[in-house]
Order: structure tokens, then C-alpha cells, then sequence
């Protein structure tokens, strides 16, 4: 019996697996992923194929996302409904942490110059 | 017909990095890597390139093989050859998205956990038939027996020295 997990449960999740994860919105495969997270991060990540396959064998086992048929032979991967809720807190938590510390880190900040 | 030849090499779980190297090393002299059987090293010559080879472990199961070199492929790594769970890739200079076929620490480190995982496994079942039957003076006869149980020291001692020092090694990745 797999135990039920929450959304919490998935956080955080790593830089990695945050943007495959939100390239995911919509349905693609390998290459595409890539592609696609390296546009998105604006060049600063160029998965390597490693680390695209086990992130993506984690993420279908946990539920975040789904293989869907595209052609015969050929499978492409979608964010789940589950995904799309991991990614909205993820990016809640990653905000709120950011907005909550800023005065803070500011204030720091200025004991540098 | 191209020129072949094989050498002799142990290859040891702890020591990817320097398989690689060596593998790289190689290439340079014009010998391309073609596969691994039963301790030999398999190399064909051909024109030196900007070639490198890089080494993966694929711990999980190897029903979705065709998907796990396809997401290699894409990427510019060709599959070469594997064994024993490892799987040496190829990568031609503008052909291959990444330098690494990992790209991030904690990916990385997931390898090595699988590889701990599996050699764990061995040690365990190296141990508990080593135990049960081949140290168990009443199963094994002495003249067979001698030779069982310095066969099975051996086996566990160099598991132990695997699992050691990849544990060491993926703590070194999961710290740094």
C-alpha cells in the first residue's frame, strides 16, 4: 500500500526539478525538456541527460507527472494535477520566504559597502 | 577493414571518474571505445576527434531501456555498451547538450545511492550464503571447503571496500 502524500510532502524540490516540472505545463519529451528548461532558466540550466532521466523516473512514480501517447512508439510527459499544485507551492513558499527575508537581507546588505 | 584491439583492465565501482579519464585518454590516440566483455576492453582506430565518454549507472529496472537511451540520444550521447548496471556513453563535440550527463550535485549523488544500493544487495547475499553454507562446517567438506572460503573472504572483503568507499564518495557529492 503507498502511503498518501501530500503536497507539502514534495517540497522543496530542487532547482532541477523545479523547472522540468514547469516546462511540463505543456507535453513534451526529452530534447524538448531541455530546450525548454534552458529557455526558461535563460541559460543558466542545460539539463544533462542523467539527470533528466532520473528526475523524470522520480517524478512519474511520485505522481507529478504522467506519460502520454503521442504517436505509436512514442511518449511524451505531462504535468498532473498533483504537479500543477506541487509547482504553486513550491513557488508560494519560494515568494513568501523572499518577501518575508527582503528588509532583512537589505539591511545586512548595507553593512557590506 | 579497421584495426582492432582489446586489453585487459579491472574496472572498480569507486573509480568511474578515472574509467572515464582513461576511456577519454584513448579516443585521443584514435581508439574508439567498443565495448566491455569479461575484463576486456574492446577498441577500434579511427581518426582522433573531440570525442569523450562518460560513464552512467542505471540502478532501476531496465524495462524502460529503450526510453533511458533515447533521452541519452537526444541529448548527443550515444549508447555504446553496458554492463553490470554501468552504461558508457559517447558524446561528439557539437553534438552533445551538455559536457556532463549530470548537472546538477544532487542527481549526481542519486547515482551513487543506486549504486550503493546494489552493491549493498551483493554484500548481504554474500554474506548470508557465506554464513548459512560456505563457514557452516557441516554443509561444506574440508578439501572444497578451503577453497569456498577464501573465495567468499575475498568477495565480501572487496564488497566491503566498494560500499566504503562509495559511501565516501557520496557524501563527498551530497556536503560539498
Amino acid at each position: 500500500m503507498k502511503k498518501k502524500r501530500t503536497v507539502d510532502d514534495h517540497l522543496p524540490l530542487t532547482h532541477t526539478t523545479y523547472y522540468i516540472l514547469l516546462a511540463l505545463g505543456s507535453s513534451l519529451h526529452g530534447y524538448g525538456i531541455m530546450q525548454k528548461v534552458e529557455e526558461m532558466s535563460k541559460g543558466t540550466v542545460r539539463l544533462g541527460p542523467g539527470t533528466l532521466y532520473g528526475a523524470l523516473s522520480k517524478l512519474e512514480k511520485d505522481g507529478l507527472i504522467v506519460k502520454v501517447d503521442v504517436q505509436e512508439r512514442k511518449k511524451n510527459y505531462q504535468l498532473t494535477d498533483l504537479g500543477n499544485r506541487v509547482i504553486q507551492a513550491e513557488y508560494e513558499r519560494l515568494h513568501e520566504l523572499v518577501e518575508r527575508s527582503k528588509p532583512y537581507v537589505k539591511k545586512l546588505g548595507e553593512d557590506l559597502t | 577493414m579497421k584495426k582492432e584491439k582489446s586489453c585487459f583492465r579491472i574496472f572498480f565501482a569507486w573509480q568511474d571518474e578515472k574509467e572515464e579519464q582513461w576511456l577519454n585518454s584513448m579516443v585521443q590516440k584514435g581508439w574508439y571505445f567498443k565495448g566491455y566483455r569479461r575484463g576486456r576492453y574492446y577498441f577500434e582506430q579511427g581518426e582522433p576527434a573531440d570525442v569523450i565518454y562518460k560513464l552512467d549507472y542505471k540502478s532501476t529496472s531496465n524495462k524502460d531501456m529503450e526510453e533511458y537511451k533515447t533521452i541519452f540520444k537526444e541529448a548527443g550521447w550515444e549508447h555504446v555498451d553496458s554492463f553490470l548496471g554501468w552504461h558508457v556513453f559517447k558524446g561528439k563535440a557539437g553534438e552533445r547538450f551538455s559536457e556532463t550527463l549530470y548537472s546538477d550535485r544532487e542527481s549526481n549523488a542519486q547515482k551513487y545511492k543506486g549504486l550503493l544500493l546494489t552493491t549493498g544487495l551483493a554484500f548481504i547475499s554474500g554474506l548470508s550464503i557465506a554464513t548459512s553454507l560456505v563457514f557452516n562446517d557441516s554443509v561444506t567438506n574440508s578439501s572444497v571447503g578451503d577453497f569456498l572460503k577464501g573465495f567468499y573472504t575475498a568477495l565480501l572483503v572487496l564488497l566491503g571496500l566498494s560500499l566504503t568507499l562509495i559511501y565516501r564518495k557520496y557524501r563527498r557529492l551530497l556536503s560539498r
